[in-house]
């Protein structure tokens, strides 16, 4: 295989994702990704700016601040490269043209190599979010000479390559013992979790810590110092100390500038080392591992290693129960996608963790603790609800095919987001009650919110997955087509503005703990979700087996 | 079991855009007998197959199943029919058997009554050892039988397959035919859809070949013989379909 021929085939296929399909949905879900991309890559730009500023402002060194820097991409790169692996390893083994490409005149070595350029647009992107902001804000607050921003490049190349080689070779001897769908899924929930809180830290909790005083800078530049301890052994620390030093050359710091130049050269050859050492070690397992594990992919199929009779451990019940049947497999369904299950969870911690931000003891906590178990329901609820149809994928026309109307199986998804969703914002309520040291009179008041605000936004879920569920979707946050995002998105604002209003003005012509308010919300959710409900199954009801 | 023909469909028509899939199509499956589905590719039978199934709604026409209108009173008409798609409609994190509880319930069978009848299937197309597994470490001929026995968990009049014999080995293959030749014997309507004559041939009571989405021919086998033994049912089939010169 040539790889010009390679290379050209895969940008043909890179284009053709750019052009409108049938309903244009491929080209906007690519652009969709680009604009989500540079709005994050804005996002912590500014965050970044401020630690820097401050740091700089504060008269801190190159050295320090290096060590800062350092630190932050550390963390990065530790995500990252699970996030990596992640992608990587599902493009290696899910991507439709495997079967094609392995009975193409082609080596392992190749395939793998064409399996990581795909792979190579969205895991780089994550670079640009992560790694990118850091490294600019630092060269901006400590001026760099020319040569280290062309070096820049250079460095974001060596730490995609570092993480990807090792954790991939790391992962091709993994899958030749454990099953495939174990190591993907776990690598899948972990990068889900780590990228998330890491994007929560970054955009949220960073800034705002440095901002409020001098103690978190200390403590920040103390834990950057320490990490002088274990440098020589991270890559991105090595990548931090090179831009360090020229800055320092740069701002004319240096006691002895030739010695800091060789420093820095010495740092780069090292990263340039790792990352060369990083993929000789892929080769090198991939060309014992790739085959086996490629050939065990198409072997673990049809099995059949269950032991004693399946059917036996069913349910014993005389009377068939389709509602509960349904629940059951929705929540079987939910539980066992763990990369899904672990977006559902972050809907649950993402609010509660913001609490952290809020401005404490001002005036009454209850209105603000309020606000938020509104939106935390809210967005569980619609996160729940909207995924319960998609992720049935196509057979969700059993529902055209059996006897069970449509409308109870448009309930069933609604006990299905209660089943899910109302332990985990039982969990949240209780949490932000004892951070916000409230009474538990205040957490009946809490309940009610977050009950009413959840049985609606759940109900509203169901309906848009109803109307927008993608049953071909691959990536749980894109379980809606676009536009079905955007709506979801926009009704949960809605939905929590009105609530609030709603709350506001009952609270100062009733009282907040008056019964009218903590039960007629609730009857008005209630009877809004059965109406929703009952759209959603007329909804199933229209569903056609496309030709 | 009613006296009404498992499947009686009358001028069901579907269209795409300015393609006519299906047009003005009579369809009937008597009790206790298989009917062959046959037609070149893009004759409009699987579209056929969707209608009756109530997964595709007919732009006009009507089908009835076993006495019950599809249109007018969905549940039981729904309640008399299994089928079994040509890509089958399956859970793929749940396992084998925990899908057939799913699909038991749905039909508002017993949960006793789903184990001895799915247990029965199971042994027999060789599948019980692998109810516990998830169904997305199944083979294509796994998937095929765990929705054949799917489709047969309520005991339907009639049961329609699309393909039924693609990713089957030998033996799944044998087996299908038997069960198929069990239901018409114990009175119930099969509908098969298939490209493969010589099954068609062996397995089929009588067939009907779709064409452009209109029926071409239809009768038994010897029928559409017209007389001559000689020729087999792949010689009528391309002699019908075979584009004409000029």
């Amino acid at each position: 295989m040539r790889l010009a021929d390679a290379l050209r085939g895969r940008l043909t296929l890179a284009l053709a994702s750019l052009r409108p399909s049938s309903g244009g949905r491929s080209a906007r879900s690519v652009w969709l990704d680009i604009a989500l991309v540079l709005v994050f890559t804005a996002l912590l730009l500014q965050a970044c700016a401020i630690v820097f500023g401050r740091l700089a402002d504060r008269g801190t060194s190159p050295e320090l601040a290096g060590a800062v820097l350092g630190l932050l991409l550390t963390t990065a790169f530790g995500a990252l490269a699970l996030f990596e692996v992640h992608l990587a390893l599902t493009t290696l083994l899910l991507d439709s043209d495997l079967e094609l490409l392995r009975a193409a005149p082609i080596t392992a070595g190749e395939l793998l190599c064409l399996k990581l350029l795909d792979a190579a647009p969205p895991t780089a992107a994550l670079y640009l979010v992560f790694a990118v902001p850091a490294m600019a804000a630092f060269g901006v607050c400590y001026p760099l000479p020319v040569w280290a921003w062309i070096a820049t490049p250079a460095i974001l190349l060596a730490l995609w390559l570092v993480p990807l080689g090792t954790g991939m070779a790391l992962s091709l001897i993994l899958l030749r013992v454990v099953p495939p769908r174990i190591v993907r899924r776990t690598l899948g929930l972990a990068s889900t979790l780590t990228v998330a809180v890491m994007l929560i830290a970054n955009v949220l909790v960073l800034p705002r810590l440095m901002e409020s005083g001098e103690k978190f800078a200390l403590s920040l530049s103390a834990l950057a110092t320490r990490m002088d301890a274990i440098a020589p052994a991270l890559p991105p620390m090595w990548a931090a100390q090179a831009l360090a030093g020229a800055a320092t050359i740069a701002a004319g710091q240096a006691s002895e500038p030739a010695t800091a130049t060789m420093g820095v050269l010495l740092r780069l050859l090292l990263l340039a080392a790792a990352a060369m050492a990083s993929i000789g070690l892929l080769a090198a397992t991939a060309r014992t591992a790739l085959e086996p594990v490629l050939g065990r992919l198409v072997s673990v199929s049809g099995r059949g290693t269950t032991r004693g009779d399946a059917l036996a451990r069913l349910g014993r019940g005389r009377n068939a129960r389709p509602l509960a049947a349904l629940v059951r497999r929705d929540v079987r369904l939910f539980v066992r996608d763990w990369p899904l299950l672990g977006d559902v969870v972050l809907a649950a911690v993402l609010w509660p963790l913001a609490a952290l931000l809020l401005p404490q003891a001002e005036g009454a906590p209850l209105p603000v603790a309020r606000a938020l178990v509104i939106m935390l329901a809210g967005g569980m609820g619609m996160e729940i609800g909207s995924r319960s149809v998609p992720i049935e994928r196509r057979a969700a026309l059993w529902n055209r095919l059996t006897a069970v109307p449509p409308g109870r199986w448009a309930f069933g998804k609604g006990l299905t987001a209660a089943a899910l969703g109302l332990p985990l914002l039982a969990i949240a309520v209780l949490v932000i009650v004892r951070f916000l040291d409230l009474a538990w009179a205040d957490g009946l008041v809490l309940v009610a919110a977050a009950g009413s605000a959840f049985v609606v936004s759940a109900a509203l879920g169901v309906r848009l997955g109803a109307s927008f569920g993608d049953p071909e979707w691959r990536h749980p946050r894109a379980m809606l087509r676009l536009s079905g995002r955007l709506l979801a998105t926009l009704l949960v604002v809605i939905q929590a503005a009105v609530w609030l209003v709603g709350f506001g003005l009952m609270d100062s012509g009733l009282g907040s703990r008056h019964p009218l308010t903590l039960l007629g919300p609730g009857a008005l959710a209630f009877s809004i979700a059965w109406l929703v409900l009952t759209s959603a199954g007329r909804r199933f009801a229209q569903l056609d087996a496309n030709h | 079991m009613t006296d009404a023909a498992p499947l009686a469909a009358r001028g069901l028509t579907r269209r795409f855009g300015a393609l006519t899939a299906v047009d003005g199509l009579d369809l009937d499956v008597r009790a206790g007998e298989i009917l062959g589905f046959l037609g070149p590719n893009g004759a409009g039978k699987t579209t056929t197959l969707r209608m009756c199934a109530g997964l595709l709604r007919p732009d006009a026409g009507e089908v009835t199943i076993a006495g019950a209108s599809l249109a007018r009173d969905a549940r039981e008409a729904k309640r008399q029919l299994g089928f079994v798609p040509d890509r089958p409609f399956l859970y793929e994190r749940l396992t084998g058997a925990e899908f057939l509880e799913v699909v038991g319930a749905l039909y508002e069978v017993a949960p006793a009554v789903v184990r001895e009848r799915a247990g029965a299937l199971a042994a027999r197309l060789e599948l019980s050892s692998a109810l516990g597994d998830p169904i997305e470490s199944y083979s294509l001929g796994m998937r095929q039988k765990t929705a054949l026995i799917a489709s047969l968990i309520h005991d339907p009049a009639l049961l329609m397959l699309d393909e039924p014999l693609v990713g089957l080995d030998p033996l799944g293959a044998r087996t299908l035919k038997d069960v198929l030749r069990e239901r018409a014997a114990r009175g119930f309507g099969v509908l098969v859809s298939t490209h493969l004559l010589e099954v068609a041939e062996r397995l089929c009571d009588r067939v009907l070949i779709l064409h452009r989405g209109r029926p071409l021919a239809s009768g038994t086998i010897d029928e559409l013989r017209r007389g001559r033994a000689d020729r087999t049912l792949e010689d009528v089939f391309l002699e019908l379909t075979r584009p004409t010169e000029g």
